[in-house]
């Protein structure tokens, strides 16, 4: 996959979905290779061993299963683009809906219209992946405002070298379909999801333009 | 040939091995850009395949690595449809060429046995070698006909788009057959395609070919020009002529590698490499919107350009004598020579037609002649008649020499006098009145038709109607 090196011609969005298509064609391509290989020897002289052949049909069909769990991503990015955002939803309920506690010393309260019922699940989700495996607890959330942007901040204890390919659908990495999901989610709104690593410990930073008086605000695209 | 796989994912990975073993070749593979670098180092391979996005860097890394390991190492980058302008740098670096993913089994073995095939120099695959001044039917010994070369000869081996440019008459096709002959698809078709003579009714049919009955006309299937170039290498003159409606039709091929017949159902693969040509400004093109710029990045990967004869003045009389020796071999009159003050009164001249002109004057001079000598005063007297080489009795007399304008029974007398009068105002060069003479009309039905079919684009309408 290559998602870094890819053009942004319409923003996160279609970014988002290059990104699947990406991930869908690894498997299909395992497939047709298999399939393929399969062909030539079965019509090779010697023919084919039934047992060789009957391995590679069952990868082919680990293939498949890998490509419809990707397809069903689809039904996801569907119920997000679905939703209607709320005009001016706190971010400190969609995190209270999400069961993720903010930091008590946080700047007021921002107001962003933004999908609610996805964004929490994305929050959560998030917060769930921050914290790490053996967690107890998902990790708490910090609102702030940075250049322009209303930030949250979720700080786990996870442990993760590649975070920044952890949005990007990673084989290999299959719990990380939830923040490939929480970054559609976010983007539908206007808004990032960015993974980064500090001091080995994962760390999640989601962040919306700041709407000002009387402007439209970010508008969802999903 | 050995060849080495460099992809993250393991089915993928593992497939590929499989697949290129099954096919005879000698494979081993890698992860990462790092255990690339190690698998280079020991086992330097004829090819190297490598997906463009890798856990600790980038394709490209891969390519720039197996390019220092071996020069000749040719690197095939594995890639997705949303990141073609990715595996255009991965070639600028030095790739060969890229293959889609989803992977087409096909595609990679048809790319693998070519380069096998390479391994094993046959004589075909090289007809010529570099001559000093000359290289395949190109002639030149100028500093810039050297450059010329040198870039033909370097790219010739690769599967990467060319973009040729240049004004008219510098022989942007005879660089393109060139660049053909000395590829690796030498033995496949090579195929040229004038984009603005085509007409807008038959566009699709000529590229991708139709199906029988899929319109009226149509009584039996037909190949297009895609197809026809399978294997080979594809030509598409004046490439910013082609309609934006095509233009999005052909890139939607450049990316998928697959088109259907007009009418048809079935999807099928093809397997070509693309030249374009241009005379007018690309970036100006791009600009102003009449050429789309992801098709320009898409053809632009190698840029080539083909210097005006005016700039070259040095080479006009190996030219000259090359193109009198052409129309000997064929006429047999007995020439031997252009005199030497016949020689300089060519290289005296500017030649605004650059090198199709300069072939023509030759002609026209050889008629005049007697042999077994071109004088100066007979080169003198071509060259004094305005517009000599694109002139109607020049045009008589190298009847041969024009473009044949494909028509087919069923097609309508009108879309075949609009393809006649196209082809032959690209082959004066937008000269409106030797189209005219030529086709034995009137000035005023040119203008009529022009306007009746829409005509309006610039290489056929910048020409001044000779004497104007």
């Amino acid at each position: 996959m290559d998602a870094a090196s890819l053009p942004d011609p319409a923003g996160e969005p279609a970014r988002i979905l290059h990104v699947l298509r990406h991930a869908l064609a690894d498997p299909l391509s395992a497939a047709a290779l298999k399939l393929d290989l399969v062909e030539r020897r079965l019509l090779s002289p010697s023919g084919a061993d039934p047992s060789w052949a009957a391995e590679r049909v069952r990868a082919v069909q680990a293939d498949l299963a890998a490509t419809t769990r990707l397809l069903d991503l689809l039904l996801r990015l569907a119920a997000i683009a679905g939703e209607r955002p709320e005009e001016k939803a706190s971010l400190r309920d969609v995190c209270l809906r999400a069961a993720v506690p903010l930091d008590s010393a946080a700047t007021a309260p921002s107001r962003l219209p933004l999908r609610a019922t996805a964004l929490a699940e994305a929050i959560r989700s998030v917060a769930v992946f921050v914290a790490g495996p053996g967690a107890t607890a998902a990790a708490s959330g910090r609102e702030g405002l940075e250049s322009g942007r209303v930030t949250l901040t979720l700080e786990g204890s996870r442990e993760r070298a590649d975070a920044a390919r952890l949005l990007d659908l990673p084989h290999g990495s299959e719990d990380a379909a939830a923040l490939f999901v929480a970054r559609a989610a976010v983007a539908a709104d206007g808004g990032r999801l960015e993974l980064t690593e500090r001091e080995g410990r994962l760390s999640a930073l989601f962040s919306w333009p700041l709407r000002a008086e009387g402007d439209a605000g970010p508008r969802g695209d999903a | 040939m050995k060849v080495l796989v460099v992809e993250d994912e393991p089915r993928v990975r593992a497939s590929l091995v499989e697949l290129v073993e099954e096919l005879g070749y000698v494979a081993f593979a890698a992860g990462s850009v790092a255990d690339a670098r190690d698998s280079l180092s020991r086992e330097t391979p004829n090819v190297c395949i490598t997906d463009l996005g890798l856990p600790d860097g980038s394709g490209l890394d891969v390519v720039r690595a197996a390019k220092a390991a071996r020069a000749d190492c040719a690197v095939l980058v594995l890639t997705g449809k949303g990141s073609i302008l990715a595996a255009v740098e991965a070639m600028r670096a030095g790739a060969h060429d890229f293959l889609l993913k989803p992977l087409k089994p096909a595609f990679l073995a048809s790319s693998l046995a070519r380069l096998a095939e390479s391994w094993t120099p046959h004589p075909a695959a090289h007809p010529e070698p570099a001559t000093p001044g000359r290289l395949g039917e190109m002639v030149g010994r100028s500093a810039a006909m050297r450059e010329v070369f040198r870039l033909i000869a370097r790219v010739a081996g690769s599967e990467a788009p060319v973009m040729i440019t240049g004004e008219s008459g510098t022989g942007k096709e005879v660089a393109a057959r060139t660049l053909h002959a000395l590829s690796r698809r030498a033995r496949g078709p090579f195929v040229a395609v004038n984009c603005g003579a085509i007409s807008p009714h038959l566009v699709e049919s000529e590229l991708f070919g139709h199906e029988k009955g899929s319109f009226t006309g149509a009584e039996r299937r037909r190949a297009g020009t895609f197809e026809m170039a399978h294997g080979g290498t594809l030509f598409l003159d004046e490439v910013t002529e082609m309609p934006p409606d095509l233009q999005v039709k052909f890139l939607r091929v450049l990316d998928t590698r697959a088109f259907r017949r007009v009418g048809g159902n079935e999807e099928l693969d093809v397997d070509v490499r693309l030249v374009a040509s241009s005379n007018r400004d690309l970036a100006e093109a791009v600009k102003n919107g009449s050429f789309r710029s992801d098709l320009f990045y898409r053809l632009n990967v190698f840029p080539l350009w083909m210097p005006p004869l005016r700039l070259r003045k040095e080479d006009i009389p190996s030219l000259a004598s090359h193109f009198l020796s052409q129309v000997e071999e064929k006429e047999r009159r007995g020439f031997t020579a252009l005199e030497n003050a016949a020689l300089a009164a060519l290289a005296r001249y500017d030649w605004p037609g650059n090198v199709r002109e300069l072939k023509n004057a030759v002609h026209r001079a050889y008629v005049l002649s007697d042999p077994p000598t071109v004088p100066p005063e007979v080169v003198e007297a071509v060259l004094n008649t305005p517009h000599a080489a694109e002139s109607a009795p020049a045009a008589d007399a190298n009847a041969e020499a024009w473009p044949e304008v494909p028509v087919r029974v069923g097609e309508k007398l009108e879309a075949v006098e609009r393809k006649l009068l196209i082809a032959t105002l690209q082959a004066v060069n937008g000269d409106r009145r030797a189209a005219a003479e030529i086709l034995g009309i009137s000035l005023k039905t040119v203008y009529n038709r022009l306007k009746q079919y829409g005509v309006d684009h610039p290489a056929l309408t910048k020409g001044r109607a000779r004497g104007s």
